[in-house]
């Protein structure tokens, strides 16, 4: 799973944002380093919606923050409107992020607890000088389900989690970004709440035309919100495609088994055995080669020398794996 | 197995005295579990699940500000009325419990194998070495590899997997006639709770164990449960064997958990049912049935009157709803409300 390489990439269509070889690594001390994320590559066209996949300490939610420099990137590019965000100096860049803007899995602790839900809306608009009228803002709160006479005077604390993520959506709104990044937004809601924040979500997307980059570890429902989909193991790309393709036909022997292991909720559906035995290995060392090849059945010695590229086939897919499932053998 | 039945739960109360003032997590609920039974509970949080099992488990007994309702018997025996001596055993020999956080149900500062060997010593009266090999063999039997050497170190230096695995084993060590699991895969991947749902599955059926799975994911007891209960608001609003359950469903509560989920096998985009508004303040509960607000059914006698839970189909199923799902009532009340807009009204009323 090495997953690097950017053969994937669409320069061609003027991807509003295009991420190229992003790296990120923590120091642990003792000179030990993590790598979280090793040659991220993706773009992402204008009204897409990209969803990212993969399981805890994969190193998306990583991904999102250095997409939004709020954690340092080692290395790599990250160019928004064809404009590289890496380097720029921190005052710079804040205005940048006009452009693009992020939410949170926890949306109460996203929000500053003393403030208004109408004063957290206005907020990022008012820093930069373009004041919102008590109109604009009503009408953003409303497009975002919330009833302002109801719930515009009231604190975070007073609202449900569902609410508070409506609140924190509204406010990355106001800016009107051209990206918006969506870290497991959904995760820490009951079932019938997150079905309406990602109505939601699709809805702001088809009004604003939004691009979206919509991590979680929730393969359905990234496959309900996503166009294209991005498979990450231990901070590398597995596999990039269109999701409906993906899902049908992956390629990446990983993707699979993260399919079979959701369970669905048919007590008739049959439940697969155990493909994929054991867990993530140790991010502070991980495995040579192909970084999936210890809980892969199909790994080879080739796997453990060889580290696979990312390289395309079909229909703008891309996978990283000597011995894809689909799409031929490398 | 409705015959002989390990757990006979009637008329379980819970509540709560706080600030806000009398909170009822559990009110009214009856349920049975039959030996070798395996019995689901699904709802979102604040149901009532996890505080169920607790007041299953006599838990709050001496939780001054917790009142508790009711009778649990269990293989005969009335939990609440159980001495300290006794209850002594029937935690970790009768009865055990497999907890979501496996990093706050064990004891960080004790060695796996302790944790697994005590209850082996103290209820079956094992001596140290027998005690250390019956441990050894249940981890062999978990998929844990280099047991012996993962038997002796601290829940910190595991994985999540591998913790919880540890906690199912101190839960079997004593092979307890009833595993109550709340929520025991949710804090983990994926893979790791398939990998961890199927050993349980494995284990459970191996020892004819009775099982009560929590989950809010309707995907993880689909499959691995001979009857679902579906809970709202503290009561038990639908209760069938899965195959009833996942295709005919009684209770419009159950129907919107259903098609709320995205399912990996739709089409991308699908628009996913809602279930407009929240759910009701348990220190302020309405008069009529609970779901009423969030209700495309609701109907003005649903307001002014607690459906009881009543047969709604075949081998026990039931469920408490004036107008169920699927029925001549219940299509006429959804048709009424398209037409009349009263479901636009119990919107507002919701929010």
């Amino acid at each position: 799973m090495a997953g690097s390489g950017g053969a994937h990439l669409r320069a061609a269509e003027r991807p509003v944002l295009a991420v190229e070889d992003l790296e990120v690594r923590f120091a642990v001390g003792r000179g030990q380093e993590v790598h979280a994320v090793s040659g991220l590559s993706f773009d992402l066209l204008p009204g897409e919606t990209l969803g990212i996949v993969g399981e805890s300490g994969c190193g998306k939610s990583t991904s999102a923050r250095a997409i939004m420099r709020l954690v340092p990137a080692s290395g790599g590019s990250v160019r928004l409107e064809g404009e590289e965000l890496l380097g720029l100096p921190e005052k710079q860049v804040r205005r940048r992020r006009l452009r693009m803007q992020m939410i949170f899995q926890d949306a109460v602790s996203s929000l500053n607890p003393r403030r208004t839900v109408r004063a957290l809306v206005a907020e990022g608009a008012a820093m930069w000088n373009r004041p919102m009228t008590a109109g604009a803002v009503d009408e953003l709160l409303a497009s975002v389900g919330l009833d302002p006479a109801l719930v515009g005077h009231r604190r975070p604390h007073e609202l449900s989690g569902g609410q508070c993520q409506r609140v924190a959506i509204a406010r990355a709104l106001a800016l009107n970004p051209a990206v918006l990044v969506c870290d497991e937004p959904v995760s820490a809601l009951d079932v019938s709440v997150q079905a309406q924040i990602l109505n939601l979500l699709h809805d702001a997307r088809e009004r604003y035309g939004l691009a979206t980059v919509f991590i979680s570890h929730d393969l359905a429902v990234v496959k309900n919100i996503s166009d294209r989909m991005l498979v990450m193991y231990l901070g590398k790309v597995c596999e990039v495609g269109d999701v409906e393709e993906v899902h049908r036909e992956p390629a990446h022997p990983y993707t699979r088994f993260l399919g079979a292991a959701v369970p669905e909720p048919d007590p008739d559906a049959p439940i697969p055995p155990d493909e994929i035995t054991g867990e993530l290995p140790s991010p502070l060392d991980p495995p040579s080669g192909c970084r999936f090849r210890t809980r892969c059945p199909l790994a080879t010695q080739r796997c453990a020398d060889e580290e696979p590229r990312l390289r395309t086939f079909g229909h703008g897919r891309a996978v990283a794996c000597h011995y894809p499932l689909v799409g031929g053998v490398a | 197995m409705t015959t002989d039945p390990l757990v006979e739960v009637t008329g379980l109360r819970t509540t709560f005295d706080t600030p806000k003032g009398q909170v009822r997590a559990v009110d009214g609920v009856s349920l049975t579990v039959g030996r070798g039974e395996r019995v689901g509970i699904v709802g979102e949080s604040g149901s009532g699940k996890s505080v169920l099992v607790r007041t299953l488990m006599n838990l709050f007994r001496d939780d001054p500000l917790t009142t508790v309702d009711g009778q649990v018997v269990f293989a005969g025996e009335n939990v609440r009325e159980m001495t300290r001596e006794r209850r002594r055993h029937f935690w970790g020999r009768d009865i055990a419990m497999v907890f979501q956080n496996p990093m706050t149900s064990l004891n960080p500062v004790k060695r796996i194998g302790v944790q697994i060997t005590d209850p082996m010593r103290f209820h079956l009266g094992m001596s140290r070495r027998d005690a250390r090999e019956a441990a050894l063999d249940l981890l062999v039997r978990l998929g844990i590899p280099a047991p012996r050497r993962r038997i002796d170190q601290y829940p910190h230096e595991l994985s999540g997997g591998m913790r919880q695995r540890m906690a199912i084993a101190v839960a079997l060590s004593c092979n307890p006639k009833l595993l109550l699991a709340d929520e025991p895969t949710t804090a983990l991947d994926v893979t790791v709770q398939k990998q961890i749902l199927n050993l349980l599955d494995r284990l459970v059926a191996e020892r004819g164990m009775s099982v009560v799975l929590i989950s809010h994911d309707l995907g993880v007891v689909a499959g691995r449960t001979d009857r679902v209960a579906v809970m709202y608001a503290g009561e038990v609003v639908e209760m069938a064997r899965p195959h009833e359950l996942f295709r005919v469903y009684r209770h419009p509560y159950t129907r919107g958990l259903l098609n709320s989920a995205p399912r990996l096998g739709a089409p991308k985009h699908t628009r996913l049912e809602v279930i407009g508004g929240l759910p009701p303040d348990l220190a302020a509960l309405p008069p009529g049935c609970r779901f009423a607000a969030r209700c495309p059914q609701v109907q003005p006698r649903c307001l002014a009157e607690r459906p009881p839970l009543v047969a709604a189909g075949p081998r026990g199923h039931v469920a408490a709803c004036h107008f169920p799902v699927g029925t001549p009532a219940g299509d006429e009340a959804l048709e009424r409300n398209r037409d009349s807009g009263v479901a636009a009204v119990v919107e507002e009323m919701a929010s």
